[in-house]
């Protein structure tokens, strides 16, 4: 005897393509955290490394912020803000040169005879948790031989410190 | 829809096309990622949208979705659900670029993609990533298969 059509039967479909993506979601996610925790790079999962800062690729040193403070008095060390022209103009560390890591290209030139006699440069963008210093700085490194330090702490950290600030755009 | 457009979107041809393309991408691009998740994660803490404790979590289980979600495309398995997923990472990608944006924020992509355009989140990127969702939209409708089975169900199916 032939079944009835079944009236739920697209509804399943519809549902089973869904619970498909979940699975597939979810196994995938549960797979990267089994996969990351006997990884030799494992990356800590709930936080951030090292007290919530972003984790440092080779080759870059970070600065804490009384050492960019002794840097920024001693007037010897460029800055290099990361973060983007609007922000830039919105308040940066006085001295400070608008480099924004997507405009690297474009705008390097314009400092390269700046950082050619600077033995390092310091670079920043707005906190702990922003990701513009880093690409910064691996741009940076092809284009430039002395050491880039990072100062994690950024305007946030520089300007909680009670630290001036400058506003305008780079002259 | 008109029926012609119809008609060539649902050909097989065009699905194993579609299929092939996008979940290639997602296999390579998720390759990349999967090396380097501290390096992923600088790009999804430059979007500003997770808080930072969020942020390695989504650097570690992104790649892994993005690789199994290809990997099913390509081989057919469960295409409809495959693409399903990518397409709402899709989904999430343009709409995570799209308020970069509005917000002024000058960052990279971190699409770990360098063969289609530049890493910046400029036009190119919201076309490049317009014409995968099309891609993803094209499997989750007409969803096709080297092999025969699976919950390939298609939501074209499922809507009657």
């Amino acid at each position: 005897m032939a079944l009835p059509p079944n009236p739920n039967r697209h509804r399943n479909d519809l549902g089973g393509v869904i619970l498909g993506a979940l699975a597939i979601v979810l196994g995938s996610a549960a797979l990267g955290i089994a996969v990351n925790h006997f990884s030799p790079h494992r990356l800590p999962i709930m936080q951030q490394a090292e007290g919530g800062r972003l984790p440092l690729p080779a080759g870059l040193t970070e600065i804490s912020l009384a050492q960019a403070k002794a840097a920024f008095d001693a007037k010897k060390t460029p800055f290099l803000d990361a973060r983007g022209s609007e922000r830039f103009a919105a308040g940066h560390i006085p001295g400070a040169h608008d480099l924004p890591a997507a405009e690297f290209e474009k705008r390097f030139l314009d400092l390269a005879e700046t950082l050619e006699g600077a033995p390092s440069v310091i670079v920043y963008c707005e906190s702990t948790d922003c990701g513009e210093a880093v690409e910064l700085s691996a741009r940076l490194k092809e284009a430039y031989q002395g050491q880039i330090l990072v100062f994690a702490d950024g305007v946030k950290g520089w300007t909680a410190a009670g630290y001036p600030v400058t506003k305008g755009e780079m002259p | 829809m008109r029926p012609r457009v119809a008609h060539w979107l649902s050909r097989p041809p065009t699905g194993a096309v579609c299929r092939l393309i996008l979940g290639g991408v997602f296999i390579y691009t998720a390759t990349a990622k999967l090396l380097d998740p501290a390096d992923l994660a600088r790009y999804i803490s430059g979007y500003r949208l997770l808080h930072p404790d969020l942020v390695n979590l989504a650097a570690i289980t992104l790649p892994w979705i993005e690789f199994v979600a290809g990997a099913l495309l390509v081989v057919g398995i469960w295409p409809a659900s495959a693409a399903l997923a990518l397409a709402g990472l899709l989904g999430i990608f343009l709409a995570a670029a799209f308020l970069a944006v509005v917000r002024g924020l000058e960052i990279e992509c971190g699409c770990f993609f360098p063969f289609m355009g530049s890493e910046r989140l400029d036009t190119a990127f919201f076309v490049r990533d317009a014409v995968l969702l099309a891609m993803a939209l094209q499997a989750l409708v007409w969803p096709s298969s080297f092999l025969r089975r699976g919950p390939s169900t298609s939501l074209r199916s499922a809507s009657g």
